[in-house]
Formats: C-alpha cells, structure tokens, sequence
C-alpha cells in the first residue's frame, strides 16, 4: 500500500516537472515576441546595414551596448551578413550588406566600433 | 510482476504521448503569437536609393562617363564592375544615351523581376488583387514589396574617342528576400 502511494507520487510528480518545463519553455519564447525583441533587433541590424552601405571609406561607427533598443551583447560579421545580438535575443540570419570596402568590427569597453576600410 | 511491468510500460507510454500533445498545442499556440506580433521593417527602397548612388558616383565620377573604358564584356556586370559586394538580391540597369537614343546599356542582376515591381505596382493603384474577381488586402503582400529607385542626369560621354552630351538613367531593383 505504502508502495502504490510512494509510486503514484513519484509519477505525479515527474509528470508536473515535465509539464512545467515544457511550459517555462513556451512562455518565454512567447514572452520575447510579445515584448518585441525581435522588432527592435531588426531596427538595430537595419540600421548598422543602411550606414555600412552608405558608409565612404575611413568611415566609423560607434554601436552603445548599453543601446535604446536593448542591451547589444555581441556584433559581428559573416559572409555580407551583419548579425546583432539584442537582450539575449540571438540573430538567426542577419541582415545583408554591401560595400565595395572591407567592414571590420571590433569589440570596446562599452560597445562595438564598426569601420569602414579600403 | 509482469502485469506491473506491462502497467508501467502503458504509463510511461501515456504519459509520452500527453507530453506530445502538450507540446503541439504550445508549440501551436507560440505559432500564432508570432505570426500576429511579427513586424518586417522594410528598407529596400533605401538601399535601392545608396546603390543608385554608388553606381552614378563609380560610372560618372565628376559628370564625366568614359565609355571607353569599360570593356564589353564588363557591361553584363556592371556591379562587380564598381567593386561593390555582397550585392546579390539586386538588379542594377544603366541606360547610356545621348540625342540620338540609347548608345549603351550597363546592367547586373535578374531584369526579370522586373515584372515583379509592375505586379506591385498595379495591385496598389487598383486596390485590388489581380485574381479574377477576388479583392485581397493588398497589406497582406506589401511586405514582400520589392525596393526600387530610379534616377536619371545628364552628363558627358566619351564614346568613340568623341566627347558627346548624353543621359545616364540607373534603375535599381531590390528583391525581397527574408
């Protein structure tokens, strides 16, 4: 008796942890849309895209991590691609470029300088 | 014995497939929220407005076109031509004339999406779709509409060795790619 009780908890019990975690996951991916991470992500890797594109060479670019649009944690580069990571919020396929200049970024104290070179 | 291994080999399996049902319906629902919140910004115009820049400033430095010296073979790529990258998803044309009409014409790129900006064009003039009889809301499909900027100035060619007053008119087509 004392058995069925102990192993009918035990699967309650798994059975709520697994629930929760598959709720905990579901809530915070919906969190991050409905607060708009991804919108400002978007401005923030638009508008780095427009200056790189519009940029003359010799030109830089200071990005604040402590930005309007939310915490910048990491930018980079990759294959014409600018990529913005904002409030934890990862870039999946960044946002294309182009230049006739080689785009260069390096990480500072309290952002990211992006320059322009020949 | 064996009957409380069956039993717990049914359980687990229940509580398997609750499991799945749960994640499709949560997995189902974050579909829908993401599908309403999504927001695209759309830029292309703007770029389409840069490289028309680019390419005027790379062919016409100080108002002067030296024909001549662009190769042939250089006039089906005239984006590379200028050394600019990571320009795919672009479709450049240059029409080069002078009074007596077109003398040359510079291009990169699919023209046959050009098709695609008549296509946008005509739905929001008319407000309608261009199915047969149905009217859709054409901000269903704005977001897909491609950037496009034309520009047009005059400017000295050398052509033939011969200096000639012409037109140079870039047109500039940016797809829409997510």
């Amino acid at each position: 008796m004392t058995n069925k009780r102990g192993s009918i908890l035990g699967k309650v019990l798994t059975n709520i942890i697994l629930i929760g975690i598959v709720y905990a996951i579901f809530f915070i991916a919906v969190a991050g849309r409905v607060n708009g991470r991804d919108v400002k992500q978007q401005i923030l890797e638009k508008q780095t895209a427009l200056l790189i594109d519009s940029a003359s060479l010799g030109m830089s670019f200071f990005i604040r991590s402590a930005n309007i649009n939310g915490f910048v944690s990491d930018v980079h580069i990759d294959n014409n691609k600018i990529f913005i990571t904002v409030d934890g919020f990862v870039s999946q396929s960044g946002y294309p470029y182009f230049s006739r200049y080689s785009i260069n970024v390096k990480k500072l104290k309290n952002g990211f300088l992006v320059s322009v070179n020949g | 014995m064996s009957m409380d291994k069956k039993a717990q080999i049914g359980e687990g399996v229940w509580m398997i497939y609750k499991l799945l049902l749960l994640s499709v319906v949560a997995f189902a629902v974050f579909g829908v929220s993401a599908f309403y919140y999504s927001y695209q910004i759309n830029i292309r115009n703007a770029e389409a407005v840069i490289m028309a820049r680019d390419i005027s400033g790379c062919l016409s430095p100080n108002g002067v076109l030296n024909l001549d010296g662009i190769s042939k073979r250089d006039y089906g790529k005239i984006i590379s031509y200028c050394n600019i990258g990571g320009s795919q998803g672009f479709y450049v044309g240059v029409k080069v004339s002078d009074s007596n009409g077109q003398i040359a014409k510079l291009y990169q790129g699919d023209s046959g999406a050009l098709w695609v900006r008549k296509l946008f064009k005509s739905v929001v003039l008319t407000g309608n779709s261009i199915l047969d009889g149905n009217s859709v809301d054409i901000r269903k499909i704005a977001k897909f509409a491609p950037g496009y900027f034309k520009l047009d100035f005059p400017t000295l060619i050398v052509y033939n060795s011969k200096k000639i007053v012409g037109d140079i008119e870039v047109e500039v087509f940016v797809k829409y790619e997510k």
